[in-house]
């Protein structure tokens, strides 16, 4: 018999054989394939690669050349080796959110048992000589508390096998991943950034720290050199990292948590620096200015202002004709600045709150970035599940109210953008209408999550 | 020449009839104007699956807007049979936002060559060879040969004119205000929503 665990993962796994296999299918017969677009990209730019050249010789290559080296088995092996890669990403991710769920088992556990060594210093100081005795009254046989232990380490397993459950089940994953995007590794990537943060604790050695705080950094610095997105996440494990954050409660501890260094903090920012200026070094020195331009600054003055899910679709359309005006520009990228500043500072003080807050932080950037496509939501969707046992409260009711709403949102918007792209409808003012909708309905579903959000259900009993 | 299906995305249909039928080559040029593109990928992809044989000399950006894009042309290479069937997909692209509501657009009749004829007729003009439409690497381009093609005249040329939804400027009245407005609201309305949580936790920590 094989456990739950490994039962769903070799499930999951098939399904997405099945998808990739599938998609060979179509791809063979239909003249819409299933294959993504930049699945073909990233494969021809290991094709140049493979034949000495650069992979930005391969136009529209806009991507770290470490993807095109991964993929290199594509053009020696199968060209379906590149999905099958992501397609088990997709596993370690599942297997990292469990890890860091059960993890938090263990930290709990050892915070519990220091604080008992504390009550027992406590007791022991009030009763002197009869310690050994009374303390066994107290906390029970040595017995029981293995008892408990057990079955709070089944309720942690239950809700680690939960987590992986939610991410690995999840058909919009599942079908982006055998698509060919290679949006799992990064999220695998902040997800191991966010597993050794956790691993920091005060009561470990400053050696352990260091070397947990230098493999945090690694993979961060890894995750923002592939993606750039997660850039955004540095300044909650810049605060998760400060010594003082429990006694943040005016500006000026705030600012004292925050100008002020401690050796962690710093060790973060100098590794994940270096990371960064390693990799675009040696990338530098291999392809010229054309990576610079293609895999970095491409995406900072890429302006796409063709009709997409997002608020500000509409608004930069109307504005390509004339000039930026700085103001307008200020005003819609400062909202998301704001509240991602905010969460950073408020939700980075415990082990939960900061998974929550790096989720929040994801789901933000997304309801507020002037481009939003459907794979966009990985960046968020692969965070949830660390948190996801944080939600007993909401009923089964509010959940599936809130998933509805969430679809109902893309319905809506895909019905008005069909009239316009297939119907030649000129639709635009009711495109923005659902634009704003599905905005709306974001920031509901925020409001939702963060007002239900419960730090104390993931507990030991 | 027909154009099927609307909105964005249509495709072009060319049915040609020979009389007589010879065994030559034809070669189909279609003049793109800025406001229409080609997905070279796509084409690529029809290509290997051996459904139109193509070639665009050109590096196309499928994301930039009819005013920063310019016309161009596309090759189209087949055999001559009885009857030549060509579909090209064709995207549109983005017009500046203006006080109209659709901007037309207009397709004209390609120009047609033939080569590899038996017999040859009339004076031959250098273009593309056919197996231009193997070139899938960019750089490569340049490097396509030329052949020797004569063109032909045949009976109906056409032009075909589509109307474009274009973005409505009168809209941006109170697009501007509204996006602001509600992107600001919900920012403000998260923040209180972030600290009254914050507080909270905080307390339960305390």
């Amino acid at each position: 018999m094989l456990s739950g665990l490994k039962k769903h993962l070799i499930i999951s796994l098939i399904v997405r054989l099945i998808l990739i296999i599938y998609g060979e299918i179509q791809d063979k017969i239909s003249e819409v394939p299933y294959t993504d677009v930049d699945y073909r990209v990233v494969t021809d730019g290991s094709m140049q690669i493979a034949q000495g050249h650069s992979p930005f010789n391969r136009h529209t290559y806009r991507y770290t050349p470490l993807l095109a080296i991964f993929l290199l088995p594509n053009i020696y092996l199968h060209p379906c080796f590149g999905k099958i890669l992501f397609a088990i990403f997709d596993l370690a991710i599942a297997l990292i959110i469990r890890k860091i769920i059960i993890e938090e088992y263990y930290s709990l556990l050892l915070n519990q048992s220091t604080s008992i060594e504390d009550n027992k210093v406590k007791f022991e100081k009030k009763f002197n000589g009869n310690g050994n005795k009374n303390k066994f009254r107290l906390f029970g046989s040595k017995k029981d508390m293995k008892l408990i232990g057990t079955s709070d380490r089944m309720k942690f397993e239950r809700m680690a096998n939960f987590a992986a459950y939610v991410w690995l089940y999840n058909p919009l994953t599942m079908i982006i991943a055998t698509r060919g995007n290679g949006d799992a590794i990064t999220s695998a990537l902040v997800l191991l950034s966010i597993f050794y943060l956790l691993k920091i604790q005060d009561n470990a050695s400053e050696k352990d720290n260091e070397r947990n705080v230098i493999k945090s950094g690694i993979f961060h610095g890894l995750a923002i050199h592939l993606r750039l997105y997660p850039i955004f996440f540095s300044l909650a494990y810049y605060m998760y990292l400060s010594d003082n954050k429990y006694q943040i409660n005016s500006i000026q501890s705030l600012l004292n948590c925050f100008l002020k260094p401690n050796r962690k903090q710093i060790f973060l920012i100098l590794t994940v620096l270096k990371v960064l200026i390693f990799l675009t070094g040696v990338f530098y020195l291999l392809y010229d200015y054309k990576y610079l331009y293609e895999s970095i600054i491409y995406h900072f003055v890429r302006k796409d202002t063709r009709h997409n899910f997002s608020l500000y679709f509409y608004l930069q359309y109307l504005n390509s004709g004339g000039k930026v005006n700085i103001l307008e520009k200020l005003l819609t990228f400062m909202p998301q600045i704001v509240l991602i500043i905010l969460i950073s500072f408020h939700f980075s003080r415990t082990r939960q709150t900061i998974q929550f807050g790096v989720f929040l932080i994801a789901f933000i950037m997304v309801t507020y970035n002037p481009v939003i496509t459907s794979q966009y939501f990985v960046w968020f969707l692969s965070l949830f599940p660390l948190t996801v046992n944080n939600f007993r409260s909401l009923s089964f009711k509010q959940i599936i109210m809130l998933i509805t709403l969430w679809f109902a949102g893309q319905g809506m918007w895909l019905f008005c953008a069909y009239f316009l792209e297939f119907k030649g409808i000129n639709s635009f003012d009711f495109i923005w209408l659902a634009s704003t909708f599905f905005f709306i309905i974001n920031i509901v579903i925020l409001q939702m999550l963060i007002e239900n959000y419960d730090d104390s259900s993931i507990k030991l009993k | 020449m027909e154009i099927l299906n609307s909105g964005f995305h249509r495709e072009l249909k060319y049915s040609l009839k020979f009389a007589p039928v010879i065994s030559c080559e034809v070669l189909l040029v279609q003049e793109i104007p800025s406001s229409v593109y080609v997905d070279v990928d796509q084409l690529f992809n029809l290509n290997k699956l051996n459904k139109i044989k193509t070639f665009v000399p050109y590096y196309i950006d499928v994301e930039l807007p009819t005013s920063k894009s310019s016309p161009f042309k596309v090759y189209m290479f087949e055999n001559v049979r009885k009857s030549v069937n060509i579909t090209l997909p064709l995207h549109f692209r983005y017009h500046e936002p203006s006080d109209k509501k659709f901007n037309r657009v207009e397709i004209e009749s390609p120009k047609i060559y033939l080569s590899n004829c038996p017999v040859s007729r009339g004076q031959g003009v250098l273009l593309p060879c056919r197996n231009s439409s193997e070139i899938t690497d960019f750089l490569e381009l340049a490097s396509a040969s030329f052949c020797e093609w004569t063109e032909t005249q045949y009976s109906t040329p056409i032009t075909l004119s589509f109307l474009i939804p274009v973005g409505n400027i009168k809209s941006y009245a109170f697009v501007l205000p509204i996006t602001i407005f509600i992107s600001w609201i919900a920012c403000l309305f998260l923040t209180y929503v972030i600290i009254k949580k914050s507080r909270e936790i905080s307390k339960k920590v305390l």
